[in-house]
């Protein structure tokens, strides 16, 4: 996909979330008051979103006739990590973006039903292994301490209600060591 | 006067001294390392301040705020990598004098120009917020609006991608804002009938998704590489004092450039370091031996970058328009501990407004301290990759984004905004215009409601008075300015196609 396609693409999003925006106002059909100033619920969402939505066309224009207009500023490309040339290696990266943001989805929906005691060093191991860290010795045991800390941190400390809904095994007991321990 | 002792009386027991140390210490670390950043750490600690009173919550993020400043310039130095888009300017000098082996006075000249444009920066801080909040105070309804819209327009207008992709950052979170009962009326908007949206999108979710982590997502690929330094056996000597002096006129400039820069909305640091560096360069007597380790290439971008912490509090503190990401997380952060940040924010708050200025005090003293203290640590660190630190910052954002109600929900919509953050970033997309968008958006709302509601419908209210007609004029001229300037760029960019390489700081430098 070429750059112009790209910057098409993302305006088409934008006027797509713009149009959303005077569609979806109010879903369930609420009545309008206009109140003393002459504006109601919906007056500025709708306002915003039309606004929204011009510069979205305008920005396919602009895009459409003359190509993207150039950034105002450059970012210096400073690190001499980055003298190396594209490679295979952006493959890489995106599957561990995909990886990073599947992870993420599993660990929220993990946090729920297994609890943070539970969930988070498997979370943190994955994680770790996804980054490239192959030596699983070290990898279990900055997970498991790791995530005992954060548990102490989070759960404990802060009080936070990070127990499980569904299966849950682990923080009772953690609870019920740290209760025979004096904590 | 008295509030500010009392403030400094406050903030100078133990705990709260603490946590400006923890703050400025994990502040400089976060900064040397490429790839975190000053809002990222401040959002990763969030969870950790819900407990905390926002005096000794505000203590730790002041501490990371100026922290970072400073962290970011080790690695310009010592790996020709910019710690923070900010730093990327002391590279053209740092790095040539680290390569000749004054590494170690680099380093003493970039922290001492940090604390001297800090401290400056404090005084003129310290002045000008009670004066601009007293003014503000008077302030209605329709002026509220027009600034909070003015705020945006100059961060729309300066932000580093085209005006056109600013404002439209600034009205998806305006839109981001809208969601959940509306206040005045009570009616849901773009809810879906989800109970979950009806009292909006939660603040945290946003600034957990777009700064935290989006800013994994997009640093992934510097997993897995370890940083090699120009040298390793280095420390930090500090400059002379005759040596400082005779180089008055760039740590004077830097500050200056700093503090006045910092207090526009949208330019920030990133921005007032490159035109501290070409007015010192442009003045000197030999500009030919900037870009080769001159001192005061150094000195001029350091004391600008730490001026912008005072000149940033100004707008932030009296008028709740933030001047850069970190203090629009700021300004997300008092609304998360219950704070209504604007104008009325000094009447209602006056110790926590001092108390930041105590600590941001204190927090440009702890920085110089500590980067004497534990340079050797962080340039050990600076070598490790971040294999091991992004998994951990992750955790982090997602209890941040869950503590805020203690649901599940807003985590959703942290990762949501975290995959869209990523890929609006990646096209150049300014991020922070949406979040800003998001925060100022109820107050905009609010106060255009109340405003048209005291003047019977009549739209002329916002032009009513001279300051309002000065300010809507303000946000016209910027528009026409910058849709100005839009069309001579794409005038020239048709003919002269842009190159899409990357700018090295050589060429910057040239």
């Amino acid at each position: 996909m070429n750059e112009k396609t790209k910057e098409l693409a993302l305006d088409g999003c934008i006027l797509v979330f713009a149009v959303g925006g005077l569609l979806f106002v109010n879903p369930t059909g609420s009545p309008i008051f206009e109140g003393p100033g002459g504006l109601s619920w919906r007056s500025l969402p709708l306002l915003y979103s039309g606004l929204l939505l011009g510069l979205a066309v305008f920005s396919i224009g602009i895009t459409l006739v003359a190509g993207r207009e150039a950034p105002k500023t450059t970012t210096p490309a400073t690190d001499g990590q980055m003298d190396e040339p594209q490679s295979e290696s952006e493959m890489l990266h995106n599957l561990r973006r995909l990886g990073v943001a599947v992870a993420l989805i599993l660990y929220s929906q993990a946090l729920v039903y297994m609890g943070f005691a539970l969930s988070t060093p498997v979370f943190l191991f994955a994680l770790l292994f996804l980054f490239g860290r192959r030596n699983l010795l070290e990898n279990l045991a900055v997970s498991l301490i790791g995530g005992a800390l954060l548990w102490l941190l989070f759960a404990y400390l802060l009080r936070m209600p990070l127990r499980g809904s569904l299966w849950d095994p682990l923080t009772p007991i953690l609870m019920h060591t740290l209760r025979a321990i004096g904590g | 006067m008295t509030e500010l002792l009392s403030a400094f009386v406050t903030v100078s027991s133990p705990w709260h001294l603490f946590l400006i140390l923890a703050g400025t210490t994990l502040g400089l670390l976060v900064g040397a390392l490429p790839g975190l950043s000053s809002p990222m750490a401040i959002i990763v600690l969030l969870p950790i301040t819900y407990s905390m009173t926002p005096l000794a919550a505000f203590c730790v993020i002041m501490g990371i705020y100026v922290g970072t400043k400073l962290g970011g310039s080790f690695a310009s130095i010592l790996l020709r990598t910019p710690g923070t888009p900010a730093a990327a300017c002391t590279v053209l000098d740092g790095y040539p004098m680290a390569q000749q082996g004054k590494a170690s006075l680099a380093l003493g000249y970039a922290a001492m120009a940090s604390a001297i444009g800090g401290v400056s920066s404090w005084i003129i801080a310290v002045a000008f917020v009670p004066l601009i909040a007293s003014l503000a105070l008077h302030s209605e309804p329709a002026d509220i609006a027009l600034l909070a819209l003015a705020g945006l327009t100059l961060v729309a207008t300066f932000t580093r991608a085209s005006m056109v992709r600013g404002l439209m950052g600034v009205l998806i979170g305006l839109l981001i804002a809208s969601v959940g009962y509306d206040v005045q009326d009570g009616i849901e908007r773009y809810t879906f009938g989800s109970p979950y949206m009806a009292s909006g999108i939660s603040f945290a979710a946003v600034l957990v998704g777009f700064f935290g982590i989006a800013v994994v997502l997009a640093d992934v690929d510097m997993v897995g590489k370890g940083s090699s330094l120009v040298s390793t056996k280095v420390g930090m000597s500090l400059p002379g004092l005759r040596d400082l002096m005779k180089r008055w006129r760039a740590w004077t400039i830097g500050s200056l450039y700093g503090i006045f820069i910092g207090a526009i909305p949208g330019v920030g640091s990133d921005g007032s370091v490159w035109m501290a560096y070409a007015t010192v360069r442009s003045q000197s007597k030999n500009p030919e031996a900037f870009g080769k380790g001159e001192p005061d290439g150094i000195i001029a971008p350091e004391s600008s970058n730490n001026g912008t912490t005072g000149g940033t509090m100004i707008p932030m503190l009296t008028l709740g328009i933030p001047g850069d990401g970190s203090t629009a997380v700021m300004l997300g952060a008092m609304i998360l501990h219950g704070l209504q940040p604007g104008v009325t924010l000094m009447s209602s708050s006056g110790d926590f407004v001092y108390g930041i200025l105590a600590s941001l005090l204190y927090a440009n003293i702890f920085m110089l301290i500590m980067a004497l203290l534990l340079v050797r640590v962080f340039i050990t660190l600076l070598r490790r990759d971040r294999s091991s630190v992004f998994p951990f910052v992750l955790v982090f954002a997602v209890i941040g984004a869950f503590a805020e109600n203690n649901h599940i929900f807003p985590v959703y919509i942290a990762i949501a905004c975290g995959i869209v953050g990523y890929i609006l970033e990646k096209r150049g997309f300014p991020v922070v215009t949406i979040v800003l968008g998001a925060i100022l958006g109820p107050i905009i709302e609010y106060n255009v409601r109340l405003g048209l509601a005291y003047s019977a419908g009549d739209w002329m209210t916002f032009v009513g008075s001279w300051p309002r007609a000065v300010m809507a004029a303000v946000i016209v001229a910027l528009v026409i300015r910058e849709s100005w300037l839009g069309l001579q760029r794409m005038r020239q960019a048709g003919r002269n196609p842009p190159n899409e390489k990357a700018i090295t700081p050589k060429e910057v430098s040239e």
